[in-house]
């Protein structure tokens, strides 16, 4: 007997080996400072004349372990300050603005002595159009003729075409040609065209844009900050970057060409001559290469600046050239090798997992893990709404939801309520303070959420106007009346900047009125309501209270009750006349006639929620607003008449004019680097009625593993419903003062009766990683990925691991047991501490779970008796049938009357139990 | 009797152990580029469903619901790399006066899911909102022609058997955008009820992408506007029209949607089960040398004989880019992206379509997806470098295959019977029309016959839980039965549970007979001692 349990178990250990293949950890990534000291130099006659120097220092967040679509902060100084400031500086016509720092993602190893093939040059750096690298001029004697610093076979009139295909008819003419990963070179010259297949002249303010950059510094000091977008081959197959292809983040701050008019030593054809045809041609090649700007410091470009009406000398055109590639800055990065991906022949019915996008980070990593292996199954993650999982898994229409809200009034079959990831919602921001530059800080409080998402800030000046200025009230509409006070944004809302002082008051107007939130049922927004409504403040507002300032609440939604899944659009205000008439909304309120009949609420199109928090997280991660009180006129081609329109989202925001704030996933901030603001914990603010102009008595918490295990440390196991409820009444208190407000555990609700054989098996053995290696923190496949708290006895969360690991078994053996306790854990039969297992030497020791519920390490030899959880199916069954063994037992001893009899038969018993267990766990 | 129990367990552990498929062969191609689509905000959820399934698989995609016409307007301007629409290209843009047509970009259409445009609406009066709705066809087309403008009107009264709705006004809620929701709800009044229709059309009586904004209708941008206005307060009185998917989603339990009556008198709403019985009536275009191939004529859907079906059913294509590198600036030196796009679409029309059932789509049927498989094929026509062995009909997992009958729509086939409190003069059935309960979403346990699970014993217990005579799953006149449309896991015969409990009945007789024989044996030697 003893020889076949063994048997099975070598068996299924087999085939668990495969699961986690074992990488080393990496570091983390910590930011990269270096500088350079960039000096323009003019050649007048034999003297070198130093026009301008500057030493510029560049850092950047992190260079190391990067994601593809990853947000890296790079800041500068020390660089001559930007005259022609483009608007959005990863538009293509940053280019012509003058001493702009251009940041590019280059293909290769910026050194000399690696093989020509290897090496970082102008010609692998991308350029999403090809305009920043194909000059043309129809003077002989263009700038970069005159780079002192050229080699003289660059400085000949035509240069880069090598097979004279894409010879214009311009005087001068010089090509940086594209040379993709494949090793095809893109000419894109006039006359050739071809570029790369991800480039583009077509400039779309609804898509995500290039990570092309031409950035302005600041002031004296020469300062600047972006947010540069790092690709691997994913997004851009021709310039290839991967964790095997090496590149790098360039940063050639402009200092303008050196310049070499006289051009001694070089052929008389590439020499500046004044002719009888172009008497002046010496002088005016000199001055045009020898300009010093046309902006002052921090102008902006003019809309219709162009090649002419820039100093080119000193413009972001010329990147390429010697004199500025010369003090370029190469920052070598380092992708994350993300390895196994799932085979796309596999055509495996998957085992699906519907339900919350809050686990969306770490099942991307899960998945491959089990596709992966052959012996175990295709995983799949259905992002749905959680209450649309819940009311699918009731009607038996998916095997296992994840949610985080128990349906009211429990499960309709017995199931097991699974944790398998600690994480939660964020409140992430894109702002850019008053000076411009990107806000790293954001405090919110509860009542300032309820004001965003109570539609109760006027966004829309008209919109204020016309509720200060209105004469026709409605009975319906008259308490719309006392929201003419309101401010129009939260920039302006003397709350917000008590809470957030030195932001100053900026921009966007429509930007600061919304959170952009989720337009479905989610537990997600039942979480962030349940927060908000604990809140007094919050919950007084909502009821109809003004705040200290005289702000109310929008009547649609006053007396509001909480919590709720899906956020309604509640304001009912239905502006006059004046306003639906204006030119503004017109045209997308007009029939067919040319009348605007009908009046709509305009803050619901200002809120405009999204279906999915993907879908929110790409919006903001570009800050693309998605606010769509906006009407963009449709125009008749034939009559060329305005024929009506439609409301669209205000799209791409300019750098330095930014304001957004989304609801988003607490994972999907570090995937793709957005920034989460800190939210209100505890208050000892005594007066509630009083304005304040400070955070003082109030304390605010951003996400992080402590702040997540302080949330979950003050969590109360709930027996009904097996969850561990988050105490928001307790996180106001003293004792919520470091615990973060957005924490959710993730739950996967799985019924423990009536699944079929195979996906009982799946599930279960899902569910026994999810507790275990899964909860193992790292950037590779199988792995939990940053935004997540490890669900380890190290971190608090023991009695999950061993309620999960329990399940597992109970799913597995599937004979309707509705789960263990939640409370108090009981050592179950199968469940004895794991003290003899061989912690994974690999793990970085933050990561480790501890010994006691210990990940099961495959390939290693495990000791006798550890088992993994695929025999538990056995035991699962095992425990109801030793209760009713010794149920049965009882009744009959009972009867036995003997005491000789008892003692046997309990000797029986135990021997049958003893028996038993030894077939499962030790 | 103990030692033969553990064998025999071991037995059965070491089956589950080995019980897998083989090794799967690895990547065949290694090369894959990101590729970006706009176009229908109708099919939207379940392309951006498949985006997000297909990242595990290292395929990039973004989509963007633009909306149908600024997809294709997208396609001929070479502005994505793919589009999804609707409808086919209509040769003039009625609302601008612009060329609706490919401009020469080479494509083809390629079905990529089935959905119904539903009608959520929004009747809340005295603190209530209603949600069993029912609208007859003609009542429809009345209510978004302005012919009905009160919810109380006696045609709507009589649509839901006698039963009076508040006198509120209505207020129709359309598409701002060229949406081809329009043109399936307007291809549908121009052929149903032109008479309606032809009038109120100012493009005459036929079918537009935008929807003519008169009397007290309102126009919202792309699916999520349109049921955004309908679930605000604003919205109240109001009635729209989208991809189920919208109501579905909305609230828990899904957002009240209109029953509409079918000609066989029922009223049903848009399931999988439903979408995919009235789609059997499809006509499809099968002229390969088409310039509309595999393009959908829906006119006998509308009037699908079926007490199931759900009229207004519709399919959502890919337009495809067939081009060689030489055709297609957005694929020169295409070949990964072209893979991308083969990769991804084998996803999304097989396994990909177990599951949109769940999220209010309905899947493809066979003969739709084998023609599927001939579209793709051109992409490895204009560029030999694209990989597609090893993808085809026969490995590919879709939830409406019948391996024994190929020509048939296994979810048409085993759809239940609405129930007759559905039926005209009847009811109302008084379960939500919200979707969440009401719809089949059984395509998880509908699932698979073709993959290595045990699909089929699953299909059969599905199919065994349906009476071929009265659609049993609904249990006639109660009401409450179309919402029990699935326990297909519930009922699978287990092989494990019918191993163990044999056993464990024999272990408890053991252990309840055992003590008596024990008793007796130590009866008798305590006897024989003493």
């Amino acid at each position: 007997v003893k020889r076949a349990v063994q048997a099975a178990a070598v068996l299924l250990l087999a085939g668990l080996a495969g699961i986690v293949p074992l990488r080393p950890a990496v570091a983390a990534g910590t930011e990269v400072t270096k500088s350079v000291t960039a000096t323009r130099v003019d050649l007048d006659g034999s003297v070198d004349n130093v026009v301008d120097s500057r030493t510029v220092s560049v850092s950047v967040s992190t260079t190391v372990n990067l994601l593809s679509r990853q947000l890296i902060d790079v800041n500068w100084t020390g660089a001559h300050p930007t005259g022609g400031v483009s608007a959005d500086y990863n538009s293509y016509n940053g280019r012509l603005s003058e001493y702009p720092m251009v940041l590019l993602e280059c293909r290769g190893i910026d050194n000399d002595a690696v093989s020509q093939d290897l090496r970082l040059t102008p010609s692998t750096c991308w350029t999403t159009t090809p305009l920043p690298r194909v000059q043309n001029s129809a003077t002989p004697f263009p700038p970069w003729r005159l780079d002192r610093y050229e080699t003289p076979a660059d400085r000949k009139a035509f240069v880069g075409d090598p097979n004279g295909v894409c010879k214009s008819d311009s005087a001068a003419e010089r090509m940086v040609p594209y040379a993709a990963a494949d090793g095809t070179n893109y000419y894109a010259g006039i006359n050739c065209g071809g570029m790369a297949p991800e480039a583009t002249t077509v400039v779309d303010s609804a898509a995500p844009p290039s990570n092309n950059t031409f950035a302005a510094s600041y002031g004296a000091e020469g300062t600047g900050h972006v947010r540069f977008e790092v690709w691997t081959e994913e997004q851009n197959a021709s310039l290839g970057c991967s964790s095997t292809v090496p590149c790098a983040l360039v940063a050639i701050p402009i200092e303008g060409i050196s310049c070499d008019p006289a051009a001694t030593g070089l052929p008389p054809e590439d020499r500046p001559t004044d002719t009888a045809d172009d008497p002046t041609e010496v002088a005016d090649s000199t001055a045009a290469c020898e300009a010093k700007g046309k902006y002052q410091p921090g102008a902006p470009l003019d809309s219709s600046a162009s090649e002419l009406t820039t100093d080119i000398s000193d413009s972001g055109m010329f990147w390429w050239s010697a004199s500025n590639w010369r003090n370029r800055i190469t920052f070598p990065l380092n992708f994350a090798q993300f390895g196994t991906a799932c085979n796309v022949l596999d055509s495996r019915t998957p085992v699906d997992l519907d339900g919350s996008e809050l686990m969306t980070q770490a099942t991307a990593q899960w998945t491959p893990v089990f596709c992966s292996d052959p012996k175990l199954f295709k995983l799949r993650h259905l992002k749905i709404p959680e209450p649309l999982a819940k009311t699918t898994l009731a009607s038996k229409g998916t095997s296992a939801a994840l949610i985080s809200q128990p349906p009211d009034g429990g499960y309709t079959a017995p199931t097991v309520n699974a944790p398998i990831g600690v994480t939660g919602f964020a409140i992430s921001f894109a702002v850019d303070d008053a000076a411009g530059n990107e806000a790293t800080d954001l405090k919110l409080d509860p009542r300032l959420l309820a004001k965003l998402l109570t539609e109760s800030y006027l966004a829309l000046p008209s919109l204020k106007t016309d509720i200060a200025t209105r004469k026709d009230w409605t009975k319906a509409l008259l308490p719309y009346q006392k929201m003419a006070n309101n401010p129009l944004t939260i920039e302006a809302d003397p709350e917000f900047q008590a809470l957030n002082p030195g932001l100053g008051e900026n921009t966007s107007v429509v930007g600061g009125a919304a959170l952009l939130a989720l337009s479905t049922a989610s537990d997600v927004t039942y979480a962030l309501a349940q927060y908000l409504n604990a809140d007094p403040e919050a919950r007084a507002f909502l009821d109809g209270k003004p705040d200290p300032w005289g702000m109310v609440v929008n009547p649609g939604y006053r007396g509001m009750s909480l919590p709720t899944s899906s956020w309604p659009q509640w304001d009912a205000y239905l502006p006059s006349a004046k306003v639906t008439n204006s030119e503004a909304f017109k045209y997308c309120l007009m029939n067919e006639q040319g009348q605007v009949t009908s009046s709509i609420p305009l803050l619901p199109l200002v809120a405009s929620p999204l279906t999915s928090l993907s879908a929110i997280a790409q919006k903001q991660e570009y800050a693309l607003l998605n606010a769509s009180a906006q009407c963009v006129p449709s125009v008749s081609t034939v009559t060329n008449q305005i024929n009506g329109g439609s409301f669209k989202p205000l799209g791409r925001q300019t750098p330095g004019n930014r304001f957004m704030l989304a609801l988003t996933a607490y994972a999907d901030g570090p995937r793709y680097g957005l920034r989460e603001a800190e939210l209100q914990t505890d208050s000892t603010v005594p007066n509630l009625t009083a304005k304040f102009s400070d955070a003082a008595g109030r304390d605010f918490v951003g996400p992080s593993d402590a702040s997540l295990r302080a949330a979950m440390a003050l969590t109360t196991a709930d027996d009904t419903t097996h969850t561990w409820p988050i105490p928001y009444a307790k996180l106001r208190t003293r004792p919520g003062k470091d615990a973060y407000p957005g924490t959710m555990v993730v739950y996967a609700a799985v019924p423990t009766t009536g699944l079929d054989h195979a996906t009982a098996t799946d599930l279960g053995e899902f569910l026994e990683f999810a507790a275990t290696t899964g909860q193992v923190t790292g950037l590779e496949e199988g792995r939990l990925p940053p935004g997540y708290l490890p669900m380890t006895a190290g971190n608090g969360l023991g009695a999950m691991v061993v309620y999960t690991r329990r399940a597992a078994d109970l799913v597995a053996a599937q004979n309707g047991d509705a789960g263990p306790t939640v409370k108090h854990p009981t050592p179950p039969l199968n469940l004895q501490p794991t003290t003899k297992s061989t912690p994974n030497a690999g793990l970085p020791p933050s990561a480790a779970p501890s010994p006691s519920q210990g990940p099961y390490t495959p390939g290693v030899q495990l000791p006798v008796g550890y088992t993994a959880a695929l025999t538990s199916k056995v035991a699962g069954l095992a425990l109801p049938i030793v209760a009713a063994i010794a149920f049965v037992s009882a009744l009959l001893a009972g009867f036995v009357r003997s005491r000789a009899g008892v003692v046997a038969m309990n000797r029986l018993q135990a021997r049958i139990t003893s028996r038993l267990q030894s077939r499962s766990r030790p | 009797m103990r030692s033969r129990t553990a064998v025999v367990v071991a037995a059965v552990a070491a089956l589950i152990g080995i019980g897998v498929p083989a090794a799967l062969p690895a990547n065949a191609s290694s090369s894959h580029a990101q590729i970006e689509g706009t176009g229908s905000s109708w099919s939207a959820n379940a392309i951006n469903e498949w985006v997000g399934d297909v990242q595990d698989q290292g395929l990039q995609i973004v989509f963007t619901p633009t909306g149908s016409a600024q997809g294709r307007k997208d396609y001929a301007n070479e502005t994505n790399d793919f589009a999804i629409t609707d409808i086919a290209f209509q040769g003039k843009d009625e609302k601008t006066g612009e060329d609706d047509t490919p401009d020469g970009r080479p494509y083809a259409y390629l079905p990529i899911v089935a959905g119904g445009t539903s009608f959520p609406y929004n009747i809340t009066f005295g603190g209530k909102r209603i949600d069993n709705l029912r609208l007859s066809g003609l009542t429809l087309a009345k209510i978004f022609t302005n012919q009905i403008t009160k919810w109380s009107d006696p045609a709507i009264t009589r649509d839901n058997n006698g039963r009076p709705l508040p006198p509120l006004p209505i207020t129709p809620v359309v598409h701002s955008e060229g949406s081809g929701s329009s043109a399936q709800f307007t291809a549908y009044l121009a052929k149903q009820y032109p008479d309606l229709w032809g009038p109120f059309s100012p493009t005459g009586n036929k079918m537009t992408e935008y929807f003519p904004l008169k009397g007290r209708a309102i126009a919202q941008n792309g699916s999520d506007g349109v049921m955004n206005y309908i679930s605000s307060t604003a919205g109240n009185g109001s009635i729209g029209y989208d991809e189920y998917s919208y109501p579905k989603m909305k609230v828990t339990g899904g957002w009240p949607t209109a029953k509409i009556e079918n000609v066989a008198g029922y009223f049903t709403l848009p399931t999988d089960y439903n979408v995919a019985v009235a789609l059997t009536q499809a006509v499809i275009d099968m002229n390969p040398r088409s310039d509309t191939y595999l393009m959908q004529k829906l006119d006998n859907v509308y009037v699908d004989r079926d007490i199931r079906a759900y009229p207004l059913s519709s399919y959502s294509y890919m337009i495809l880019p067939t081009g060689t590198d030489a055709q297609d600036s957005r694929y020169s030196k295409g070949t990964a992206k072209r893979q991308t796009l083969a990769d991804f679409l084998y996803y999304s029309i097989c396994v990909g379509q177990q599951g949109v059932g769940t999220i209010g789509y309905s899947p493809l049927p066979v003969n739709l997806v084998s023609a599927g498989f001939g579209q793709i094929q051109k992409l490895k026509t204009a560029d030999p470098g694209v990989d597609i062995t090893k993808r085809s009909v026969a490995s590919c997992n879709n939830p409406t295959f019948d391996p024994d009958h190929l020509n048939k729509n296994k979810l048409a086939e085993i759809a239940p019977k609405p129930p007759a409190c559905d039926k005209a003069g009847a009811g109302p059935c008084t379960d939500a029309t919200g979707g969440g309960g009401t719809t089949g979403g059984g395509t998880t346990g509908g699932g698979a016959t073709t993959g290595p699970k045990a699909g089929a014993s699953a299909s059969a217990s599905a199919a065994a839980r349906i009476d071929p005579d009265t659609g049993a799953r609904a249990t006639a006149g109660t009401g409450a039965a179309a919402a029990q449309a699935n326990e297909l896991a519930a009922s699978r015969n287990d092989g494990f549970t019918g191993v163990l409990m044999p056993l464990t009945i024999l272990e408890l007789a053991g252990i309840l007979i055992g003590p008596f024989f024990v008793h007796q044996w130590l009866a008798r030697r305590r006897r024989e001692h003493s």
